[in-house]
């Protein structure tokens, strides 16, 4: 399963640049308050997620090892798949939670 | 409060009486059920100088209110007593299907007291129990009693068993049920061979009503649904229906987790191949066995066909092959899951096994033990012959080291004394789970400080935090960095949540791995509400977490446990690996951290309960 490339952070900014401060919705991930702008994609969200567990030893682990998606989302409840992340609209209170991959007792 | 029948089975063994015994709704809008059951029932019962072996200590077998409610990891059950190894309360959970049975037969709980003059075992088919002879299964292992119990009342008939280490007293003996889920820790088997009961079969057709079934429904199909789709998105070396948790050897060693060769080592490139999940299912031929209703199918099937090591049964979890086969450096994942089999029929945890043989290993590497005292046996690192024989060795209780290693590692380090305590990782008389402090100083504070069953991973999980990033936003665990995993900062607080969550979801009786496929606090609460009709925020389920921990922590107090004991850590927590992720990592500054713990669980600074937190959490009108 190939992991969709978000889109580049210059590229970002430049869209950043031309939203008006008053378009910022906000969303929950794992209940924590974030702005996003409005119409940002689902994309968006899972990159926040990504940057923020870098140094993490099984994320750079998977990612050394194969192009497998490490972080699974779920959206209001419901199941979001990679092939969903430049096609899904986040909406003003949308509630992600996101998971890693984990085994074991 | 709905699914529950304000019923218990009470069997007094010594009397050979078996009667019904009504419970008042207070005991369970206090304390759910399993743990938090099993808990009051030692507090009300079995009062200061009742030991583990003694017939007034109560065995209780108790599912809780979310049990058979058709929800993946509903199957979830509890037992509880006062502990031979740890000489302190203890519970452990299973699943399967006994606890959805004793649920159906019409009891909340079926506690045990008393010692029988003969061996017995127990039958309960819905409101008739009566007390059998056993005589002819003394001796037995754990799954030809589960089979000759099913013969002779019915194949419908749910069991529990115990098999020769339960009946001899091996101080961490387990209680078994359908041949694939244990009572691991603590020694219940013992306390049950203790009271001559080789076994309970449960039979019921009757369920409980629920509070909301339509929404119940709803949130059921919705979390099933979920759950299961959330696993089978996971690279399939990591799918639980293929390879159990199996999963864990790649998930851990980047991390520093794994425990290898007596927890002194950081690394073991033979092992973490073979115990990989990809060449455990290969070689195992592992195939899901799931518990009732679980969509998560955890539990395997294995079969090895041929060799010294063939069997077909349960194969090992990771506790099991991680302590079995990695601390003992046995990289043979066929002889490792045959040993794990073998304690499965003798009844013995394969957790506290592995640190014990461990243990053994290590004294006979520093010529403490020698081939005089190991029947001839070349007890070296990694000698899977060796390692396997130990465990016959143990299961029957052979005279000798077998004898003693079956007392459990501090009693074993004590009576061979030269230093050998030095590498006794255990506390309070328990040997420590597959969870490297090293990893993560959490772990250190939650060995020292669990108090439902003495150092326990799964009573208290904060490790999970790091380890598999199980996170409770919404009690405000929703952030942590990797550098955390060594800061004692807000450790505390992060432990005592672990603690509270463990004992909401052994009460209510559901398992913790839903949580690792996206069952989430707010998915627990609106389960208990719409099953139970409590009506319950988040901060009420956090305080019933917190009223069921104060409680054991009284118990603690109440059979013996000082503060001192929480200080008494292995002297292998403070000695570092030189090598991978953990390289240099002894938690420094646990003892402060263990007094900022009394502080957040509202103890003095003896580690006891005030008043005032009694009263906060409700208590105090029991105490």
């Amino acid at each position: 399963m190939s992991f969709p490339r978000p889109v580049p952070a210059k590229a970002q900014s430049r869209v950043i640049g031309l939203v008006k401060p008053k378009d910022v919705m906000k969303i929950f991930i794992n209940l924590k308050p974030v702005d996003m702008p409005e119409g940002a994609r689902f994309g968006r969200a899972a990159e926040l997620v990504e940057q923020e567990h870098q140094d993490e030893p099984m994320f750079k682990h998977h990612r050394e090892k194969s192009v497998e998606t490490v972080f699974f989302f779920v959206l209001n409840g419901k199941v979001v798949r990679p092939e969903q992340y430049d096609s899904l609209e986040l909406k003003e209170g949308d509630q992600i939670r996101w998971f890693m991959p984990y085994a074991g007792g | 409060m709905h699914s529950v029948w304000n019923k218990i089975l009470r069997v007094d063994l010594s009397q050979g009486i078996v009667k019904a015994e009504k419970t008042p709704d207070a005991v369970y809008e206090y304390f759910l059920g399993g743990a938090g059951l099993n808990a009051y029932m030692l507090w009300q019962e079995c009062p200061r100088g009742t030991t583990a072996f003694d017939p007034a200590n109560r065995l209780t077998f108790a599912p809780g209110p979310m049990q058979g409610i058709k929800q993946t990891g509903a199957a979830k059950w509890t037992a509880g007593a006062i502990s031979p190894s740890i000489n302190m309360n203890a519970d452990s959970a299973a699943s399967a299907s006994y606890g959805i049975e004793i649920k159906e037969a019409g009891y909340d709980a079926i506690v045990v007291h008393g010692r029988s003059a003969k061996p017995v075992y127990l039958v309960v088919d819905d409101d008739k129990a009566v007390l059998k002879d056993a005589s002819h299964l003394w001796g037995k292992d754990a799954y030809q009693v589960e089979d000759a119990l099913k013969e002779a009342e019915g194949a419908k008939f749910e069991v529990v068993s115990i098999g020769q280490a339960g009946e001899l007293g091996v101080r961490y003996a387990n209680i078994q049920t359908r041949k694939k889920s244990f009572l691991g820790r603590s020694g219940l088997g013992a306390v049950m061979g203790s009271k001559l009961l080789k076994g309970i079969a449960v039979r019921g057709t009757q369920r409980p009503k629920v509070h909301d079934p339509v929404r119940l429904t709803e949130l059921s199909r919705e979390l099933n649904r979920r759950i299961a789709e959330l696993d089978s998105r996971q690279p399939k070396w990591l799918q639980f229906k293929r390879v159990g948790t199996a999963g864990a050897t790649e998930l851990f060693s980047p991390q520093g987790n794994l425990p290898i060769k007596n927890y002194s080592l950081a690394s073991f490139p033979e092992g973490v191949k073979t115990h990989h999940a990809s060449n455990y299912a290969k070689e195992l031929n592992a195939r899901p066995w799931p518990c009732q209703y679980c969509t998560l199918m955890c539990h395997n099937h294995c079969e090895i066909k041929e060799g010294p090591y063939a069997y077909e049964g349960k194969g090992p979890e990771y506790e099991s092959f991680a302590m079995v086969g990695f601390n003992t450096m046995v990289s043979d994942v066929k002889a490792v899951a045959y040993a794990c089999e073998l304690a499965n029929l003798y009844s013995m945890d394969c957790i506290s096994l592995g640190v014990v043989i461990a243990w053994a290993m290590e004294c006979y590497e520093k010529g403490v033990l020698t081939k005089k005292d190991t029947y001839g046996l070349d007890l070296t690192w990694g000698n899977a012959e060796a390692m396997v024989e130990m465990v016959r060795k143990i299961g029957t209780r052979a005279d000798g080291l077998g004898y003693l290693l079956g007392e459990g590692t501090k009693i074993a380090s004590e009576r061979v004394g030269q230093g050998s305590g030095d590498w006794a990782v255990q506390m309070k008389g328990q040997e420590i789970a597959a969870h490297n402090w090293r990893a993560q100083y959490i772990s250190a504070l939650n060995y020292c400080t669990g108090v439902a069953s003495g150092p326990n991973h799964e009573r208290g999980n904060s490790q999970h935090i790091w380890v598999g990033h199980v996170l409770l936003p919404e009690w405000g665990i929703d952030h942590v960095s990797n550098e955390d995993r060594w800061s004692w900062d807000r450790a505390a607080e992060r432990n005592a949540k672990f603690h509270d969550y463990c004992n909401v979801i052994n009460s209510s009786c559901h398992c913790k791995f839903m949580v690792f496929r996206g069952y989430t606090l707010t998915d627990l609460l609106h389960t208990i509400n719409a099953t139970t009709g409590l009506a319950w925020s988040q901060d009420d389920m956090r305080r019933c977490g917190d009223r069921i921990t104060q409680l054991q922590k009284l118990l603690n107090i109440r059979y013996g446990w000082k503060k001192e004991h929480d200080f008494q850590y292995p002297k292998r927590f403070m000695e570092p690996v030189d090598e991978g992720p953990a390289a240099g990592k002894i938690p420094i500054g646990l003892e402060d951290a263990i007094m900022d713990y009394y502080r957040e669980r509202g103890w003095d600074q003896n580690g006891i309960p005030t008043a005032q937190k009694l009263k906060e959490v409700g208590l105090d009108h029991l105490v």
